[in-house]
């Protein structure tokens, strides 16, 4: 799950132009017929011809985006986890118990997820091998600001708990997600 | 059991996160809370009418969009459930859909003539279906 910065174009930050939303709008499009990709055609079948009629561009365009495939699906993991990030941020300042259940299922009904979950083993296997990479540290850093909004101790070792629960989701969804959540919540110290 | 308030909070989130719009800025604009707004989206709650007129105003969606959508949906997952004997598959969008009562109305007592639908066993060369009622490719 590591991001490769050369795959992206590069656009100085600030710059708030027409080309620059409609380039933005264009990514936006890009990610989304990503996810709609791997839920059809699994993410290993799915093309990037497949990718950008899903998201209703022409391949060339996607191109002037992204390289490759997998440019495209670091950036799709990494856009879902910062959205899921932000909307449980938010929601753990009223009720973290909420927020866990929030991710646990948004993790569990992902329909590209499923599909992997369904047909691609080994795909999974890698998406659910917790690691300290980039991209893991990130996920860590979120969900400590997401125990730190609802005012509780960010500790590591019960970052990596939430995190390996919710990890789990990832995987399969599951059953009784609500009550798990408020255990967990229950059982978080505050800060 | 199909619940409507769970796959109308399916399209809401859809919608919402197709245009990488946060949970705040949607509740903000639709001058409700984040934690009601997502129990909406994850079928916990209810939404009034209302409710669900502000949210289709701040998602800039129509109320007749968001319902067919729900309804397109409700079909795919009872067609996945409910396959008639001879039906090509839920991946074929050429034909009509069939429509037929919904049998989780049977279980509350209605007087819906719809027996033994809901028990029926899977027509032969029925392919499996996932619970929303894609076709899952054989391992």
């Amino acid at each position: 799950m590591t991001i490769d910065p050369s795959a992206a174009p590069v656009r100085e930050r600030g710059v708030r132009s027409r080309a620059g939303n409609a380039m933005q709008r264009t990514r936006a499009a890009v990610l989304d017929g990503a996810v709609r990709a791997v839920e059809k055609h699994g993410a290993r079948r799915a093309t990037m011809a497949d990718i950008a009629m899903l998201a209703g561009i022409a391949k060339g365009t996607l191109y002037n985006h992204f390289r490759t495939k997998e440019a495209v699906y670091a950036a799709t993991v990494d856009a879902n986890v910062k959205a899921l990030i932000e909307d449980c941020t938010a929601v753990a300042a009223e009720d973290l118990a909420e927020a866990l259940a929030l991710a646990a299922e948004r993790l569990g009904n992902h329909p590209a997820l499923r599909r992997i979950g369904a047909d691609e083993p080994a795909v999974m296997a890698a998406l659910v091998t917790v690691t300290d990479d980039v991209a893991w540290s990130r996920a860590r850093a979120g969900v400590a600001a997401v125990l730190t909004s609802a005012g509780r101790t960010a500790r590591p070792e019960l970052v990596d708990l939430v995190l390996r629960w919710l990890v789990s989701f990832v995987a399969t969804p599951g059953h009784g997600i609500e009550a798990q959540a408020a255990a967990i919540a229950a059982a978080l110290p505050d800060a | 059991m199909v619940l409507f308030r769970r796959l109308l909070g399916d399209v809401l989130r859809r919608h919402r996160l197709r245009q990488s719009r946060t949970l705040r800025d949607v509740a903000g604009s639709a001058r409700i809370s984040l934690g009601y707004l997502s129990e909406i989206e994850r079928g916990r709650k209810e939404a009034s009418s209302e409710l669900l007129a502000s949210l289709c105003e701040a998602l800039g969606i129509s109320l007749a969009d968001v319902l067919s959508e729900v309804s397109y949906d409700i079909t795919r997952l009872e067609r996945g459930a409910l396959a008639p004997v001879g039906f090509t598959g839920p991946g074929d969008l050429s034909r009509p859909v069939p429509v037929r009562p919904v049998a989780s109305l049977a279980s509350n007592g209605s007087p819906l003539p719809v027996a033994s639908a809901a028990v029926a066993p899977a027509p032969v060369g029925a392919q499996p279906v996932d619970r929303l009622g894609l076709p899952v490719a054989a391992a």
